[in-house]
């Protein structure tokens, strides 16, 4: 299991800029690692701002501690996807459709159609190219 | 008159609705209180809260557009009422042959390795291995490259999705199920979108991908897909295989390596809005055509 304590951090770099934006959290959207030597586990997170003010407001760098003689699960393997906030709509039966959307909505960049995974908090997907039933 | 059955968030289905050209009756399960429903023998109806209404006598096609994405109830034996009330109203249209696009238990059926089984007949499909145990693993060959998928899309218990990651299988816990590919080193996507007989290809370049899945960074990056034509031979290839998995409906996942497709899986209700949301390839309007004039199925 990676080790992520605290006391093991080596260095670390983190550039943030909230000034376009007057929300001071962020989530983490992905993280990726690679090994860099025996013992030792190069770490980049990438955090998007609450409010998608702006795109990318956090990234962090840091060596962290890693037994290697243990092995890697899903988990380590996975990071937090793409995370959107459903927007409220009113549905018009008689149009038989949300009123907010419009093919504009729908480009490159909004969450409704983009590709295979996007979750809202409560980790359903939006967007899904699976049919699993997710109603449950 | 064409059926959907969806949930009332959809947003393919929105777009749909702004491009039909037939009247068309859109069922949102989610949304079931805001209808009148009737199914009695071989009798039903159901009317919306604006007056519109479809029965089995005006109903001459279904399309199941993603109905269990979605919370139905939050009571779990309305839930369950409610959803096998939506498969027995799809079963109907199942029975008859007025079937549009594919049902929803069409992916689970199929698998993966029965896709690319006969995919492999007609074009490159990447080595790929479901397993676990410590056997499993070290008979894996080192000398390729290999990437870890998920089947399910799931997300793991700390809510985070294993997207296509690069992985040395001698580093894998043996104690986890895996879904391991080949690695393909490719610099376009290409995905096509099937509707009946016509394909309609797209491309995009991964030249600006910081990882190896283009759906991780889908917020972030602005690179757009563009239309392509398959060369004559990659058309012929693809027919093909959907001629034998008998599927006329779906949204078919590629790698170009140099100048090779390599398949890497096909999607049977997978998302195309996307690929031209504003409608300027006429990719909307050749969907709504197929919906409302294309064959229908069992």
């Amino acid at each position: 299991m990676v080790s992520t304590r605290e006391d093991e951090f080596v260095c670390g770099r983190a550039e943030r800029d909230f000034s376009n934006c007057p929300c001071t959290s962020f989530r983490l959207a992905e993280a990726r690692m690679s090994k860099l030597s025996p013992g030792l586990l190069f770490i980049e997170r990438r955090g998007y701002c609450l409010y998608g003010l702006s795109i990318l407001l956090f990234v962090e760098s840091q060596i962290e501690g890693v037994d290697v003689t243990t092995l890697l699960t899903p988990d380590d393997l996975a990071s937090k996807p793409d995370f959107f906030e459903p927007a409220v709509s009113e549905y018009d039966h008689s149009l038989q459709r949300n009123l907010t959307s419009s093919p504009l909505m729908t480009g490159m960049g909004t969450p409704t159609f983009n590709g295979t995974q996007t979750f809202n908090h409560n980790g359903q997907p939006s967007d899904s190219d699976q049919d699993n039933d997710r109603s449950s | 008159m064409l059926l959907i059955i969806t949930g009332k968030g959809d947003g393919t289905v929105d777009v749909l609705s702004q491009h039909m050209t037939k009247p068309f009756f859109r069922l949102n399960l989610d949304d079931f209180r805001n209808y009148e429903f009737s199914f009695e023998n071989s009798f039903w109806e159901i009317k919306n809260s604006a007056g519109l209404q479809i029965d089995s006598t005006t109903a001459t096609r279904c399309f199941w557009w993603k109905a269990f994405m979605y919370q139905v109830d939050p009571d779990k034996f309305v839930r369950e009422e409610i959803k096998l009330i939506g498969e027995t109203l799809y079963s109907w249209f199942l029975h008859q042959g007025k079937v549009i696009g594919n049902p929803p238990t069409l992916e689970s059926s199929w698998g993966k390795f029965r896709q690319a089984s006969i995919a492999s007949k007609y074009m490159d499909v990447p080595l790929q291995k479901i397993g676990w145990g410590s056997d499993f693993l070290a008979q894996i060959d080192l000398k390729s490259e290999w990437v870890a998928k998920s089947l399910s899309a799931n997300l793991t218990e700390n809510g985070k999705a294993l997207f296509t990651t690069e992985v040395d299988p001698t580093e894998l816990d043996p104690r986890f199920p895996w879904y391991l590919q080949n690695k393909v080193v490719s610099e376009v996507d290409v995905t096509v979108l099937v509707a009946g007989r016509k394909l309609f290809a797209f491309e995009r370049s991964r030249a600006q991908l910081e990882g190896l899945d283009w759906r991780k960074e889908q917020f972030s990056s602005v690179e757009s897909w563009q239309r392509i034509e398959l060369e004559l031979d990659e058309r012929n290839a693809v027919l093909s295989m959907l001629r034998d998995m008998d599927i006329s409906w779906g949204r078919i996942d590629f790698l170009r390596e140099g100048k090779t497709l390599k398949f890497l899986e096909l999607n049977p209700n997978g998302q195309w809005v996307f690929l031209d949301p504003s409608n300027n390839t006429g990719l909307i309007t050749e969907v709504v055509d197929y919906l409302m004039n294309g064959d229908t199925h069992d």
